[in-house]
C-alpha cells in the first residue's frame, strides 16, 4: 500500500517540475560567470555540468528505486535513527528552504535592479507571494499542474532567443579549447548551480505514477535544461566578445537588446518580464519542497499552516533583507555550496551506504 | 395521519387543512347510476380545466364509476401528507365513499410559455430550441436527442419551503458512478428555503464555494446538453429554471460553442483561436496600456510614443484613472442596456456612442488610444461564448488594471500567475479544472484549441 497513493503526478509533471526548478533567474547571468572562467569554451563546461548532474540523478534514482514509497525525509528518519535521522532531515529541509529563499531573492534583486527601481522590496515580495502561497499550500498535483502550464508558456522563450541568430558569429567560438581543459573544468562550477533542481526528485519520486520511467524522466528534464543553457551560452559567446561579456550583469537580456522589431523598441524588457514569470516556478518548487519537509517533521500541523508560516517568514525577511549585487552573488554562492552537498554528494553517499548495509545484512543472515 | 372510509370526515379534514386557500374546489358527486358517492378536490389555479371537465367529471357523472376516468397517470394514497402535496402540485384528488384509499389523478395545468430561441447562446446554424421553465418539458427536449434506456434520471427535492424538483440526468453506462454519489451528497446537503435558479444551485454545489470562476456550465440549449451527456457528464435540471447546469467541466468548455461542430474544422479552429486571444485581450489589454504608459514607455517605438504623447498631453488624468473612467462607463452602458426595456435600449446605444467616442476625446477627458483600447476590450469580452465566464473576466480586469498601475509589467505577470494558480487549483466535481493543459492530456487536445477533423 503506497502511502502517497492519493495524489500522484504523471511523467510529464515529473519532468516539468524538475525542469522548472532548474530554470532559475541565474541562467540569465550564467554566460557572464562562464565568461569569467571558461571564456568562449563555456558550452563545454555546460555539458560537463550536465554529465555531473546526470551522474547524481542516476544514483538518486537507484536509491529511490529501492524504496519506492519513501521521500528523502522518510529515508533519513528510517535509516539514521531518531536523532541522526532528524538531523539529516532538518539539514535537507534547511537546504530546500534556503534554495527557495535564494531563488526568490535573486529574482527580487533582478526585478529591483531592472524593472522596479523605486518600489520597496517588501511590496514586490508580498506581490509575488500571493501566487506563491496558492501554489505551496496545495498538494503535489497542484505543483505539477502549475509547472505544466508554465512549461508550455516557457517554450516561447528559447524560440524568441533565436531571433538574434542573424546577428551572431559562430566563428568566434573557434578554436575550441584554445586555452586547454583547465578553464573549462574551472567553468563547471557555475553551471552546477544552474542544474540544481533535480534533487526535488528526492521528494517527487514516491508520487510518480510510472516509477519505471523515472530514469527517463530525470534524463529528459536535465537534457531540456541542457538545451536551454547551451543555447544561451552559445548565442551569447557568439555575439559578445570575451572581454565584453563579463561587463554585462545579465548577458542574455543584453543580447535581446539587439533584436530589431518594428513595433517593439526594447524586446529585452519584455523578454526579462516573461523570464521572471517562468523563473517563478523555481522558488515555488523549492518552497513547496520545504513546506512538504516541514509537514514531515511536524506532522501535527496542517499543510496550510506550514505554507502560511513559510510565506509570512519570507515576507518578514523581505522587510529587512535588501538584495544587492554582492548579496545576490553571496546567497547564490551559499546555495551552490549547499547544493554540492545535498544534490551532488548526498545521492552517491546514500547509495554507497545502502550497498554497504545491504552487504552487511546479507553476510549476517548467511551466518 | 390516514384517511378514513367516511367521505364526510375526509372532506371535513381537507377543508380544515386548506382553510386559508380559497381556490380549493370540492365537488361532491352523487351519480344516478350508482349508490357510491364521490368527491373531487383540486386547486383551481393550477389544474387543467379541460382535463377535469371532459376526462374526469363527465365519465364519473355519466357512468358512475371511477374506472371510466380517461387520464394516464392515476395513483392511490391514504396518507394526508401525500394528498396535500399532490394537491399543491396541481393534481386532482378523488375521494370515494367507503374506501380509505383516495385516487390522485394527474391534471396539472399552469401558465407556461412555448419553446423559444435561447437568449444567450445563439446559434446561427444549429437548433433554435431553448429550455423552458418546466422540468418535464426540458427532459423531453433532451430525450429527443438521446432516445436511449441508459439515459437515467434521478430526482431530488430541495428547499424547505419552496420545494423545487431537481433532476439529475446522465448516461448510466458512460458517466462515472463516483461522481453521481458526490453530486447526490452535495445536493442533499443543501439547506435553503427555496432554490429557483441554476446559478443559485451551482453556488451551493460547486467545489470551491468562494471562487468567482463558474465551476459548472450553465446552458439553455438541449443540443449542448445532449452533447455533454454523451461525453459522460452530468446535467442538473431545476424545475422553474430555463437553464441547467453541466459538470464536470474544464476551462476549455467556456471557449466552445455548438456551432464549432457544425461548421468545418478549419473555421471552428480559427474562431476558437480568436476566442483564446480575446480572453487575453479582455483581461490584459487595458492593464498593458497602463503599464506601458506609466512604467515601460521605452518599449514603445519613438514615433508612436510621440503621437501618444500629443494626445495624452491634453488628458488631465493618470493612465489608470483614464482607463478606469472609460472601462466603468462601458460596464455601466452594458448594464443599462440590459435593464432597460427593448425600445429604450437603442437610446442607450446612441448616448453611449457619444460618451465612448470622439466627443470624449475632443473634450480632453480621454485620449484617442484609450477609446480604441476600451472598444477592443469590449468587443473581445463579448466574443467569449460563455456568458458567466465572460462576465467574471470583465470584472477581474479591474484589479489587474490596478496592479498594473502600481507595478507595471511585474504586476501584470503576478496577476497572471495568480490567475493561473487559482484556475488550476480549482476542481469541477473533483475533476481538475485546467485539463487538458494542466494536467496535460495530449489526447484531449483534439478538441481544445484546434478542433481536429472528426474521424470516420
Amino acid at each position: 500500500m503506497n502511502k502517497y497513493n492519493v495524489k500522484q503526478i504523471s511523467l510529464f509533471q515529473f519532468i516539468f517540475i524538475i525542469h522548472g526548478a532548474q530554470l532559475t533567474i541565474g541562467n540569465l547571468s550564467l554566460p557572464r560567470r562562464l565568461g569569467e572562467t571558461a571564456g568562449t569554451d563555456g558550452w563545454i563546461s555546460v555539458i560537463l555540468g550536465w554529465v555531473l548532474a546526470m551522474i547524481s540523478s542516476f544514483f538518486m534514482i537507484r536509491v529511490m528505486r529501492r524504496h519506492p514509497e519513501d521521500t528523502l525525509f522518510d529515508l533519513a528518519l528510517r535509516y539514521l535513527g531518531k536523532w541522526g535521522g532528524m538531523g539529516v532531515a532538518i539539514l535537507v529541509l534547511l537546504y530546500y528552504s534556503f534554495a527557495g529563499f535564494a531563488a526568490f531573492f535573486s529574482l527580487l534583486f533582478i526585478i529591483k535592479s531592472w524593472l522596479l527601481l523605486a518600489t520597496p522590496t517588501y511590496m514586490v515580495a508580498g506581490l509575488f507571494l500571493i501566487p506563491g502561497y496558492i501554489v505551496i499550500k496545495n498538494g503535489i498535483a497542484m505543483l505539477g499542474r502549475f509547472n505544466e502550464v508554465i512549461f508550455l508558456i516557457s517554450i516561447v522563450l528559447p524560440l524568441l532567443l533565436l531571433l538574434v541568430l542573424k546577428e551572431v558569429h559562430f566563428y568566434q567560438l573557434l578554436p575550441v579549447l584554445k586555452e586547454g581543459w583547465g578553464p573549462v573544468i574551472h567553468g563547471v562550477t557555475p553551471t552546477l548551480l544552474c542544474f540544481l533542481g533535480f534533487e526535488t526528485a528526492f521528494i517527487l519520486y514516491p508520487f510518480l505514477n510510472q516509477k519505471e520511467q523515472a530514469m527517463k524522466g530525470i534524463f529528459i528534464a536535465n537534457t531540456l535544461s541542457l538545451i536551454v543553457l547551451l543555447e544561451v551560452t552559445l548565442l551569447t559567446s557568439a555575439y559578445f566578445s570575451p572581454e565584453e561579456i563579463v561587463r554585462y550583469q545579465l548577458p542574455v537580456v543584453s543580447l535581446m537588446k539587439s533584436v530589431q522589431i518594428n513595433f517593439i523598441e526594447r524586446v529585452d524588457v519584455l523578454y526579462l518580464s516573461a523570464y521572471i514569470m517562468v523563473a517563478s516556478v523555481t522558488w515555488m518548487t523549492f518552497m513547496w519542497s520545504a513546506v512538504f519537509g516541514m509537514g514531515k517533521l511536524m506532522p501535527g500541523i496542517s499543510r496550510r499552516m506550514h505554507a502560511l508560516f513559510h510565506t509570512l517568514l519570507i515576507l518578514f525577511i523581505s522587510f529587512f533583507y535588501k538584495p544587492s549585487f554582492p548579496e545576490s552573488v553571496n546567497i547564490n554562492y551559499w546555495w551552490a555550496n549547499f547544493g554540492y552537498v545535498i544534490a551532488y554528494s548526498l545521492p552517491p553517499i546514500i547509495y554507497l551506504w545502502m550497498m554497504m548495509t545491504v552487504q552487511y545484512v546479507r553476510r549476517r543472515t548467511r551466518v | 395521519m390516514r384517511t378514513s372510509q367516511d367521505l364526510s370526515t375526509n372532506l371535513h379534514e381537507l377543508k380544515n387543512m386548506f382553510r386559508n386557500a380559497p381556490d380549493l374546489v370540492i365537488r361532491e358527486i352523487a351519480p344516478e347510476m350508482s349508490a357510491t358517492k364521490f368527491a373531487l378536490a383540486f386547486i383551481d389555479s393550477i389544474i387543467d380545466k379541460k382535463v377535469i371537465n371532459t376526462h374526469i367529471l363527465s365519465p364519473l357523472l355519466s357512468e358512475g364509476t371511477e374506472s371510466m376516468i380517461s387520464v394516464g397517470k392515476i395513483q392511490e394514497a391514504d396518507q394526508w401528507k401525500v394528498i396535500e402535496e399532490a394537491l399543491l402540485h396541481g393534481n386532482c384528488i378523488l375521494f370515494i365513499e367507503g374506501q380509505d384509499q383516495v385516487k390522485i389523478i394527474e391534471a396539472q395545468g399552469w401558465p407556461k410559455r412555448s419553446i423559444e430561441k435561447p437568449q444567450l447562446e445563439n446559434s446561427l446554424t444549429g437548433s433554435q430550441q431553448g429550455f423552458v421553465e418546466t422540468v418535464s418539458e426540458n427532459i423531453a427536449l433532451i430525450r429527443r436527442y438521446i432516445p436511449k434506456r441508459e439515459l437515467s434520471i434521478k430526482e431530488f427535492q430541495v428547499g424547505q419551503r419552496g420545494e423545487t424538483n431537481i433532476s439529475l440526468l446522465y448516461l448510466s453506462d458512460v458517466a462515472s458512478p463516483e461522481l453521481l454519489s458526490v453530486l447526490e451528497e452535495r445536493i442533499k446537503l443543501i439547506k435553503a428555503d427555496g432554490i429557483y435558479h441554476a446559478g443559485e444551485l451551482s453556488e451551493y454545489i460547486q467545489d470551491q464555494r468562494y471562487s468567482i470562476i463558474p465551476q459548472f456550465l450553465r446552458t439553455e440549449r438541449p443540443d449542448v446538453t445532449a452533447k455533454h451527456l454523451l461525453e459522460g457528464r452530468y446535467a442538473i435540471l431545476i424545475d422553474l429554471s430555463p437553464s441547467l447546469l453541466i459538470g464536470p467541466i474544464n476551462i476549455s468548455t467556456f471557449f466552445k460553442t455548438i456551432d464549432d461542430y457544425n461548421s468545418g474544422w478549419f473555421v471552428a479552429t480559427f474562431l476558437r483561436f480568436f476566442r483564446y486571444i480575446a480572453f487575453f485581450i479582455t483581461l490584459f489589454l487595458p492593464a498593458v496600456y497602463i503599464a506601458l504608459i506609466s512604467f515601460s514607455y521605452e518599449v514603445i517605438p519613438v514615433k508612436l510614443l510621440l503621437s501618444i504623447g500629443i494626445y495624452r498631453n491634453e488628458v488631465p488624468f493618470p493612465p489608470f484613472i483614464e482607463a478606469l473612467i472609460m472601462e466603468m462607463t462601458m460596464e455601466m452602458l452594458r448594464e443599462a442596456g440590459l435593464r432597460l426595456p427593448q425600445p429604450l435600449g437603442q437610446t442607450i446605444g446612441i448616448v453611449g456612442g457619444i460618451v465612448i467616442g470622439q466627443a470624449a476625446v475632443q473634450a480632453g477627458i480621454v485620449s484617442n488610444l484609450m477609446v480604441i483600447i476600451v472598444s477592443i476590450t469590449a468587443i473581445s469580452s463579448y466574443i467569449i461564448p460563455n456568458f458567466d465566464f465572460a462576465s467574471v473576466l470583465r470584472h477581474i480586469r479591474f484589479p489587474i488594471m490596478l496592479v498594473a498601475s502600481l507595478f507595471g509589467f511585474i504586476g501584470i505577470i503576478v496577476a497572471f500567475l495568480t490567475l493561473i494558480a487559482h484556475l488550476i487549483s480549482l476542481e469541477s466535481l473533483e475533476n481538475p479544472f485546467g485539463k487538458p493543459m494542466a494536467p496535460l492530456r495530449l489526447l484531449q487536445w483534439k478538441d481544445f484549441i484546434v478542433r481536429f477533423p472528426l474521424k470516420k
